[in-house]
């Protein structure tokens, strides 16, 4: 198996983008992020994620249209790579695994010790 | 309205950012910030979307460093220096004008400043220079630097501060005799003689080569030469131990030292020192305060403050001058509030002090105005360089458009610029040594003025490279910044045409070198007026044709039967004896009116009953000395100056009679008083003289035969004369001088001045002449086409000639008016220092532009001439 890694913020990023599907970029992911998990994501830590996602093969971009609101600035795209989709499935599936070991006594506070 | 974000945060952001990240990030932050005006409004969207721009300012997303520049440099730079050399070679005209005139300019500020460093580095090897000074007094009219012998003494006994106190005297003029064995007796007259106190060593750093610096000046009849002297009378033998005769006494001294060779830049050099003792008249008059043929320096202990000193020193005259008048019983109440001493740093003398007994000043002023000279033609040449490379540059607008093109980047086009630029100042740097070289030597023939010169000096070596730099960048920044920011598109299309550039800069620089020529111009010419009018003015008495006869008092008893001799002679008109003439030294003492405390400190000049005739002074009131009178013994003649400062006009001083304190208040009575005359220079003012008789009780032994001669045969005269001499004196040589030659030698500082100025004013013009030369041929090479269709729509040559010349013309007036205040402000301050001074005529300037316009119009007439005469047809075809 090889070694996918993947910070958490990273995580996040990419999941909302497998999201979006079609309409992952910056400001999209952005707002999606703040919205669904109610904290807020600056541009520089986005940004520098979304670089460092592209750089190690998870996600690739395209350009978009420019439009009035960005003043002619075009938009670019994220979409999940081959890469990217086996990387966030490892991620799902070692999260599972140790979810399914826990006992059931460990996250049960209703046992109380002597 | 579309809000738009803060603008310093943006600009901020595009220059870190990566260039491939750029536009979408901030397509992002705008987007972002649109919604948060609208949410949360402007003010705060700001603050959000400056936080942003911060916090993207992360190594993910900052630009790289430019690693990728360093490496083409290197080859990039070889290039540049070939094409700049190519480019050189193309346009030979302008590029040899160029360098040229920048080497011209470099190498006149260098003479210049070497002049100024050299006479700013006087006195600079003496030890402990700065804490030593020379004791002056400050008079209404000036300072002296000459002062009394028992002033040294006075010091060092009585203020603390004093360490150490020295006096050098000026005993006159001697002949030196030394019997050579063999060769028989060497006689010279000597008239670099002085005498010092033992310690002089320790005040002026000459080295001995032979001799010990201590012992050398204590006691009596010894003697330091200088290496020259003792090189003169010994040969290469070793001078120390051997005998030399002094004056007409022949009293023998011995030689204790033999200095090396004394450096230049000193305020006192002498041939013969001798020691203190070996002048018995300065012991002779070691009570008298106003027997000041002394100079006195003296050192301060290390903690002693000057200031303090010279507060002191204003107590002296009470509690130590005044007693010592009143016990010879001479009038100290005269002189009160004379006796200002002031200490002058020894550093300062040369310059700042304007009296110098031993020898001759500089004058801080001149060294000023040649330092801002060479500055000022420096920057004419600067200018004619940055304006010639700059109006140039734009035909190589073409050439910045093909590299752009080729995807050259701004800065490395910038570089090229630079490069060339520098490239050319360099030359021009390395050409101004051997052009510093021809001009020095120049001077040197011309003014007669030697400026020491050579590159090995580290200020030079340093500042030379620095400065061509720095001239060779400044040129080169309108053509890298204005060319290179050209769109490749407008360049190719033709759209910027190759023009004359930033044409208001260029005229307001032209306008600063013609200002500079014209003040040059008109100070050349007021300084040769000066000159002029000195030359010419009447000094009120007759200067031509008298021959002096030196020295004359040797002749002892036989001078009067010696007078009476030469009178006879053919060609001589008359004969006169005199102590002193005009042109010579001043003896001064004082005289007191008979009955009043009123005191004039006059010059004394002993003379003849021929001398006034012989001269042709003009009497006032009363008569001259007269033969056959014996009371005329004692009987005084004084100017009208001296009559006016007793108190009476020259009627009613006849028959007074005035009292001589320094000899037992002797009476003399008053019989002439002659019209005033100009005894020194026209620099100062007329002076108050007293005449008497040779034979009177005063001091002064020195005598000079006057004769006056007619034109005829001088050659013949002298011969005569100097037999007669020899009848007397046949071991000594006569000595003889033309008052006239004398006099104009007074002036030789002015002439000095006067040639320099002219030969840079020439200079000046030359380097501005050669900038418009440039300017103009260019220019008429840029505007063909323009003159072409101006002669196809019926210009006639000469009117283009005129359009062209006009500008210029109208700049130079411009200049004159600038320039004309300003030199007028100058020259008055130079002309200030002179009693006797021409008035500026606005005549003057109107010369100084006219000569700049006639310069200018006649080496462009030919360049504008030859352009308005082409041919329409030829010019016109070339598309």
């Amino acid at each position: 198996m090889k070694k996918y890694q993947l910070g958490e913020f990273e995580e996040i990023v990419i999941l909302t983008i497998a999201v979006l599907y079609k309409e992952a970029y910056g400001v999209s992911i952005k707002k999606e992020i703040e919205t669904r998990l109610k904290r807020n994501v600056s541009m520089g830590a986005l940004h520098t994620a979304l670089v460092r996602l592209e750089d190690k093969g998870y996600i690739k971009s395209s350009d978009g249209e420019a439009t009035e609101e960005r003043a002619g600035r075009p938009k670019k795209y994220f979409q999940i790579t081959a890469l990217g989709k086996r990387a966030m499935e490892y991620s799902k599936d070692t999260r599972d695994e140790l979810w399914s070991a826990i006992p059931k006594l460990s996250l049960n506070p209703k046992i109380v010790g002597g | 309205m579309k809000p738009t974000p803060p603008k310093v945060p943006l600009r901020f952001f595009r220059w870190y950012c990566h260039p491939k990240l750029q536009k979408y990030i901030e397509g992002d932050l705008i987007e972002v910030y649109g919604d948060r005006v609208a949410e949360i409004g402007k003010r705060k969207a700001d603050l959000g979307f400056f936080i942003d721009v911060m916090l993207l300012c992360r190594p993910g997303i900052i630009r790289p460093l430019r690693i990728y520049r360093t490496k083409s440099n290197g080859i990039m730079l070889r290039s540049y220096f070939k094409i700049g050399y190519r480019n050189i070679l193309k346009n030979k005209g302008y590029s040899f004008i160029n360098i040229f005139g920048l080497s011209l300019g470099i190498a006149c500020c260098l003479l210049m400043l070497k002049y100024v460093r050299f006479e700013t580095s006087y006195d600079n090897f003496h030890p402990s220079l700065e804490r030593t000074f020379r004791v002056d007094r400050q008079f209404p009219s000036g300072t002296s630097g000459s002062s009394a012998p028992p002033l040294a003494r006075t010091l060092k006994d009585n203020y603390a501060e004093v360490e150490e106190a020295m006096r050098i005297n000026t005993p006159g003029d001697f002949i030196i005799r030394h019997d050579d064995g063999p060769g028989g007796v060497l006689a010279f007259n000597e008239t670099n003689i002085f005498a010092a106190d033992s310690n002089f060593f320790s005040f002026f750093g000459f080295e001995l080569k032979e001799g010990n610096p201590h012992t050398a000046l204590s006691g009596a009849n010894k003697v330091v030469l200088s290496q020259e002297v003792a090189h003169k009378l010994f040969g290469n033998e070793t001078a120390l131990g051997k005998t030399l005769l002094l004056g007409d006494d022949r009293a023998a001294i011995e030689v204790t030292g033999v200095t090396n060779h004394q450096p230049e830049n000193t305020h006192f050099h002498f041939d013969y020192l001798l020691s203190m003792e070996t002048n018995p008249n300065v012991k002779r008059r070691d009570w008298s305060w106003v027997w000041t043929q002394v100079v006195t320096y003296v050192r301060l202990r290390p903690d002693a403050s000057p200031q303090q000193l010279e507060a002191k020193l204003a107590g002296m005259a009470e509690k130590i001058i005044k007693p010592a008048f009143e016990a010879r019983g001479m009038n100290y109440e005269n002189t009160r509030g004379t006796w200002n001493f002031i200490l002058l740093p020894m550093h300062d003398i040369h310059l700042r002090s304007g009296d110098n007994r031993l020898g001759p000043v500089g004058s801080i002023a001149y060294v000023y105005t040649f330092g801002i000279i060479g500055i000022f033609v420096l920057i004419i040449a600067a200018i004619n360089f940055i304006n010639l490379s700059t109006a140039r540059a734009t035909r190589r607008a073409r050439e910045v458009g093909v590299k752009k093109s080729l995807g050259a980047s701004r800065s490395s086009l910038i570089s090229q610029f630079q490069a060339e630029s520098i490239m050319m100042a360099i030359i021009s740097m390395l050409l101004a040594i051997p052009v510093a070289e021809g001009l020095r030597w120049m001077i040197a023939e011309l003014g007669g003025i030697e400026i020491q010169f050579s590159i090995w000096d580290e200020q030079i070596l340093l500042a030379l490279p620095v400065l061509a730099l720095f001239i060779g960048f400044a040129a080169g920044l309108y053509p890298s910044f204005y060319l290179t920011s050209f769109r490749p598109v407008q360049v190719l299309k033709g759209k910027i045409a190759a023009g004359m550039g930033n044409v208001a800069l260029r005229n307001a620089l032209v306008i600063v070198q013609f200002t500079i020529s014209i003040a040059l111009i008109t100070g050349t010419i007021i300084v040769f007026q000066q000159l002029r009018f000195m030359g010419n003015t009447d000094l009120g008495f007759n200067k031509e044709n008298v021959l002096l006869i030196k020295y004359a008092d040797k002749l002892g008893s036989h001078l009067e039967t010696f007078r009476d001799e030469v009178k006879t002679f053919p060609g001589v008109v008359n004969a006169g004896i005199t102590m002193e003439v005009p042109g010579g030294s001043t003896w001064s003492d004082d005289f007191v009116r008979e009955g009043t405390e009123v005191n004039v400190n006059v010059s004394l000049v002993k003379i003849d009953e021929n001398y006034f005739e012989t001269l042709g002074f003009g009497m006032a009131a009363g008569r001259g000395f007269e033969i056959g009178r014996p009371s005329d013994r004692n009987a005084v003649i004084i100017n009208e100056t001296t009559a006016h400062l007793f108190g009476w006009t020259p009627d009613q001083a006849i028959g007074q009679y005035l009292v001589y304190p320094g000899n037992e208040n002797t009476r003399h009575e008053i019989i002439g008083v002659m019209k005033d005359f100009h005894y020194q220079s026209l620099q100062q003012p007329i002076i108050p003289v007293l005449f008497c008789k040779l034979d009177a009780e005063i001091w002064g032994d020195w005598r000079t035969l006057t004769v006056k001669f007619t034109g005829t045969d001088l050659p013949a005269l002298i011969q005569r004369i100097d037999n007669n001499w020899n009848k007397v004196l046949n071991d000594t040589p006569m000595d003889y001088a033309f008052l006239d030659q004398n006099l104009e030698a007074q002036y030789r500082t002015e002439k000095k001045l006067g040639s320099l100025f002219g030969f840079f004013s020439g200079l000046a013009i030359l380097i501005a002449v050669i900038g418009l030369v440039g300017l103009v041929s260019y220019s008429a090479e840029v505007r063909k086409k323009e003159i072409g269709i101006r002669k196809v729509f019926g210009a006639s040559p000469q009117r283009i000639v005129v359009m062209m010349n006009s500008q210029y013309t109208r700049l130079i007036f411009i200049s004159l008016l600038i320039a004309t205040p300003f030199s007028w402000w100058a020259i008055s301050q130079w002309l200030d220092s002179f009693a006797f001074r021409i008035e500026i005529s606005p005549l003057v300037f109107v010369v100084a532009g006219i000569v700049q316009v006639s310069l200018a119009l006649l080496s462009v007439g030919y360049l504008s001439l030859r352009a308005a005469s082409v041919n329409p047809s030829i010019v016109l075809k070339e598309e």
